[in-house]
Order: structure tokens, then sequence, then C-alpha cells
């Protein structure tokens, strides 16, 4: 069989999922910034009709808070993705680099272990509300089971980023590590 | 569990955890897991800490965050802030340091329009570190005025950092918001008068050049019209909380609208920069508000472990005066600036600070602002200030963080000697709020 031809077969349909992957994160970068969008401008509204004497709107108030934990939680793994969260790399940076690449590589397992044992009680919480019929009754009612199922999508996402980091790291050159290039602060 | 064993438990394996290199948001969750595990009962502690998780973002007064981003990722991104700054460049005559003058007062300008320090540094950095470069300014004094008005951007309203301080500790954004202002001003008078002292007993630092021959018509009007305009952004966001028109948290939402409405009306939107801007500030708020996620639990743990209580009571037995405690908490917060962001070091020392400072009736704003001060220090000092990281990024190449971190030292000097004011004249932070209020 020919080598090349092998390859691009092989290749093609990890490249299409690769490109799936890249969009999924970008639709969740966007979701994240039609929220703050909404946050803003809702808000503004909300003022201007309330002091204009018109009432107010009386939802927007949970509509923000629900706008900034979909944002949050739907953000995290875009950001993982990114390689933008926060992270104190001094030590890592000073070590040699066999055993910079081993830490690295420990801590890629102990994020995989907590987006793990976040996503198993996530979606237990979620199924326990869905058994109970339980509701979220303020302003907006919705089953409750939705927000811990957002938070288990999530979980699992943060997963298979942990999961693609683990697999560039092992067979990356020690420099191009993907955490390498997180910056440190806020 | 003893507390200190607790103590030591919890606070020990997240401090190893941040400086093993895990991003700071899983550190805190390693933690809390652990902890509700041990802590909370087994399995429902576990199911506890994905509840708080999600109840810990989903909160109003966390609005500001993204907003008050949002607003200086605009400023920053259509070039409004740049045309701000060349416009004070024309008002300020031939002085000793003239340019390190105009990214002080720009650098003022600008905190009133942003809440952002990193969108600080950046803009002024970029804007004026070539010009300085070109007319021969010593590293110390073209970097460390930038480096050094990310402190007043932290202290002048809108500030997101005063926002997160006062939602996680108790105290009123308004209040804290306010306070700021005066040692904000404080601030960058001490920095104004350091310059032109130093250049002027120095004149080799910042040699003087010519300056174009302007008329009144050309040295006033990009004043007039590219930043006096915009104090009505300023005036939006604190005057809509001072008047009772809105509460801090919608008043950053008028704000961020304000600024949109600004580079609309100079015609420096466009869909890319737009687009930019928002990505940013979504970037930068979900790292933020992931770690408050996490770091919400992780003080709920700390107290519910007896750590809190043990550590609040063994200090109380030692009965501190009240001066001695708040050195005592700025030296550990100058300690921890070193190794570690501003969202860890709140989140790490509020639940026992807070408790502490009600104890010995410490005025909290008063501290906040403080304790503001001190974390914009640690945004400055070395290996992890991420400040000094933002001026490389924009200095020329041949810069060294060690240039810049000497450049920065005078400033943080003066930082600390404005704490130091704050210390003996409280009113510097208290009277506005209280005037205010009244």
């Amino acid at each position: 069989m020919n080598g090349s031809a092998h390859n691009r077969r092989q290749g093609s349909p990890r490249r299409g999922i690769a490109r799936l992957y890249a969009r999924l994160h970008d639709l969740l970068g966007l979701i994240v910034a039609a929220s703050v969008l909404f946050i803003a401008i809702g808000i503004s509204i909300d003022v201007i009709v309330r002091n204009a004497g018109y009432g107010v709107v009386s939802w927007m108030l949970e509509a923000t808070e629900y706008c900034l934990f979909v944002a949050t939680f739907l953000g995290a793994p875009w950001v993982l993705h990114l390689g933008e969260h926060v992270r104190i790399d001094m030590l890592v940076n000073k070590l040699p680099r066999t055993i910079s690449r081993i830490v690295e590589f420990a801590m890629d397992i102990t994020g995989l272990c907590v987006s793990v044992a976040i996503l198993y009680y996530s979606a237990r919480v979620a199924l326990v509300a869905r058994a109970d019929g339980a509701r979220v009754i303020k302003e907006l009612i919705f089953p409750e089971w939705w927000i811990f199922a957002l938070v288990a999508f999530s979980a699992f996402m943060l997963c298979v980023e942990f999961l693609i980091r683990l697999g560039n790291a092992r067979t990356a050159a020690p420099d191009e590590h993907p955490s390498r290039q997180v910056p440190g602060g806020v | 569990m003893e507390w200190y064993l607790a103590l030591l438990l919890l606070l020990g394996s997240l401090v190893a955890l941040l400086l093993l290199g895990l991003p700071v948001v899983f550190a805190f969750f390693t933690v809390n897991l652990i902890g509700a595990f041990y802590f909370l009962g087994g399995e429902p502690g576990l199911s506890q800490v994905v509840r708080n998780a999600v109840d810990s973002v989903t909160t109003f007064s966390l609005a500001p965050i993204p907003l008050f981003l949002l607003m200086g990722e605009i400023m920053f991104r259509t070039g409004i802030a740049q045309n701000a700054i060349d416009a004070m460049d024309r008002l300020i005559a031939r002085v000793p340091g003239r340019l390190s003058l105009v990214a002080i007062v720009g650098g003022t300008v600008f905190s009133t329009l942003s809440g952002s320090t990193l969108a600080n540094t950046a803009i002024l950095g970029s804007t004026l570190m070539p010009e300085m470069r070109k007319r021969g300014y010593h590293p110390s004094i073209a970097m460390g005025p930038i480096l050094g008005t990310g402190g007043i951007a932290m202290l002048i309203p809108p500030s997101a950092l005063a926002v997160i301080l006062a939602s996680l500790g108790q105290i009123s954004v308004a209040d804290l918001l306010v306070a700021g202002i005066l040692p904000g001003l404080t601030m960058a008078a001490l920095f104004f008068v350091y310059v032109i002292v130093r250049c002027s007993l120095n004149p080799s630092l910042a040699p003087a050049y010519e300056i174009a021959h302007m008329t009144a018509r050309e040295r006033f009007l990009p004043f007039l019209v590219y930043v006096v305009p915009l104090f009505s952004i300023f005036v939006v966001v604190v005057g809509s909380i001072l008047a009772g028109v809105a509460s801090p948290t919608e008043s950053a939402a008028l704000g961020s609208v304000s600024s949109l409405v600004a580079a609309v009306a100079y015609r420096a939107l466009t869909w890319s920069n737009f687009m930019h801007a928002l990505r940013e500030t979504a970037k930068i708020s979900v790292m933020i508000l992931f770690i408050i996620c996490a770091s919400i639990t992780f003080s709920q743990i700390l107290a519910f472990s007896g750590a809190t209580n043990g550590l609040l009571a063994l200090i109380t037995a030692l009965k501190p005066d009240p001066l001695t405690l708040v050195i005592f908490m700025l030296c550990v917060l100058l300690f921890l600036g070193a190794f570690m962001d501003q969202l860890s070091m709140m989140m790490i020392t509020l639940p026992f600070f807070i408790p502490l400072l009600n104890a010995a009736g410490i005025d909290v704003v008063w501290f906040g602002v403080l304790m503001l001060i001190m974390l914009e220090i640690g945004f400055t000092t070395p290996p992890f200030g991420l400040l000094l990281f933002v001026m490389k990024g924009v200095a020329p190449p041949d810069t060294t963080m060690q240039q810049i971190f000497a450049a920065a030292l005078p400033f943080i000097a003066l930082m600390l000697l404005t704490v130091v004011l704050i210390m003996i004249f409280p009113p510097i932070a208290t009277w506005l709020p209280t005037f205010l209020r009244v």
C-alpha cells in the first residue's frame, strides 16, 4: 500500500476532528463574549428603564447571574485550550528539562483527575436533581439539573483538553509542552 | 484533626501545587476536593463542592469584573486611549522628564476610564516607550512611571480589582471605589514630584529636546476633543453611584456601554477591534471568575475545618495592637506578592484578615485601600510581577528584566510611602466615602 496515501486517509479524519474541536472552542469563546455583551447592554437598559419610571426588568438580575455562571463554566475549557489559565511557573522553569517535563506531566494528570472528579459529581448531582424533579423557582423557572449538566459538560471538556495536553506532552519536544505557554498572573 | 494540622494540610498542599505549576484554579479545586472529602463528610462533601462552585459565581456583584475589563479593552483596542495620551502630550510644556510626566498624567487620566492595570501599562508602554527611547531617556525614568501608574489604575475607579476585593471581603463596593480616589491622586502627585526632582538633579536621565512650536489651538484642541469628552465616562460610572441612579454593579455596565458609545462617536469602532476587545475581556474574565469559583469553596472548607477559627484565636490571644496587626498583614501581602498573583493572594488571606480586622475594630475600607496598594506592589515585584512581563513585551528588545525591575524600584518605594501616609493620615482614604455618604 502506498504509505503517503495511507497517512492521508488516516490523517484526514483526525484533521477533521481537530478542526471540529477547534470550532467547538471558538463557539464556547463566542458564547462567553456574547454573555459579557448581554450583561453590559441588559443591565444598562434596566437602569435606564427604571430611572425613566417604566418599572424594572425583573428577570435581568437573575439573567446576569446565569450569564456569569454560563460564561465561567463554558469559558473554562476554552481558556484552558488557549493555555491562558494563570499559573506560577517560576519553579518549574528553573528545574532541569527532564524533571520539569515530569512535573508538568504530573500536574496535567492532577488536572485531569480533578476534572474527572468534578465531572462525576456534577453528573451525579444533575441525575439526582432530574430524578427528584427539582426546579429552580425564582423569576426564571427551569429544571435544576440543567445547571449541573452544564457543569458536567464543562468538566468533560476540561478532561478532553487535559488528555490532549498529556498526549501532546508525550510526543512534543521539551520546550513545546502546552503549559509552558501559559502566562503567570491576572 | 487539630486546627493547625488542618491549616498545614490545606495551605501547604495549595502552596505546593501552586509552586509546582498547576494552574491556580486547579490547585484550589484539588485542595477543595481533598478538604471536602476529609472535612465535609466524604462523598456528600464532594457533591457540595460542585453546588458551592455554582453558587459562588452565580452572583450579581461579580458582574463589574467583566464590565470594567471591557471598558479598558474598548479604550485600548479602538485607539481612543492612545489619542487621549497624544492629546495630553501636547499640553505638557518643556519640563524636566517631560515624557515621564506625560506617562503619569496620561496614566492617571486613563485610570478613570479603565478598570484594568494591564491595559494601562500596555497602552502607556506601547505609546510612549518608542518616543522616550528616541529622545534618549534612561530606562529607569522611562519605564518606572509607566509601571508605577499601574498602582494608580488600581486605586482610581473604575477598578476591577477593587470590586473583587470588596465583593470577597464583604466591604461596600461603592465605599472602596470612592476611597481609592484620593490615595490614587496622592500617589500620582508623589510620582510627579519624584520625576521632576530626579530629572532636575540629573538632566542626562531625560535629555531636554525641542518641542515643535504649536499654536494655542493646536495645543489645546486635541485635549478638548479627545480627553474632555471621555471624562463623561468617569462621571457616568462614579456619578451614577453617588447620585443613587445605579448600584456599583450597574454603574460598571453603564460605563462599558458609555465607552462603546464613545468609540462609535469617535468613529473608532470597527468589527475587528470590537471583537478583539470582547474576546480579550471574555478570556480574562473567565480566568478570574473560575478562580473565584474554586477559591470561595476553599475559604468555606478552611472555616469548616476549624483552621480559620484556630488561627484567629491564636492571634487574638497574642493581643496585638491594631497597628502591629495591620503592619503584619501588609508584610504578609508583600511577601506573598513576590510569588503569587493578586487573586490567589486575596483568596488565601481574606478569610483570615477580615475576621481579624473586625475583631480589632479596624475600618475595612481603609484597610482595603492599603491592601489594594500592596496587591499592586506584588504585581511589580519579581519573580512573579506580571506588569514587569507586560513591560518587557512592549519595551525595546534589548531591555533586560533587571533594568525593568530597577526602574520600578523607586516607584515601589513611593507606593510604600503612600501606604505609610495613609496609615498616618487615615482620612486620605476614609474622608471621601464618609463625606459623600453624608
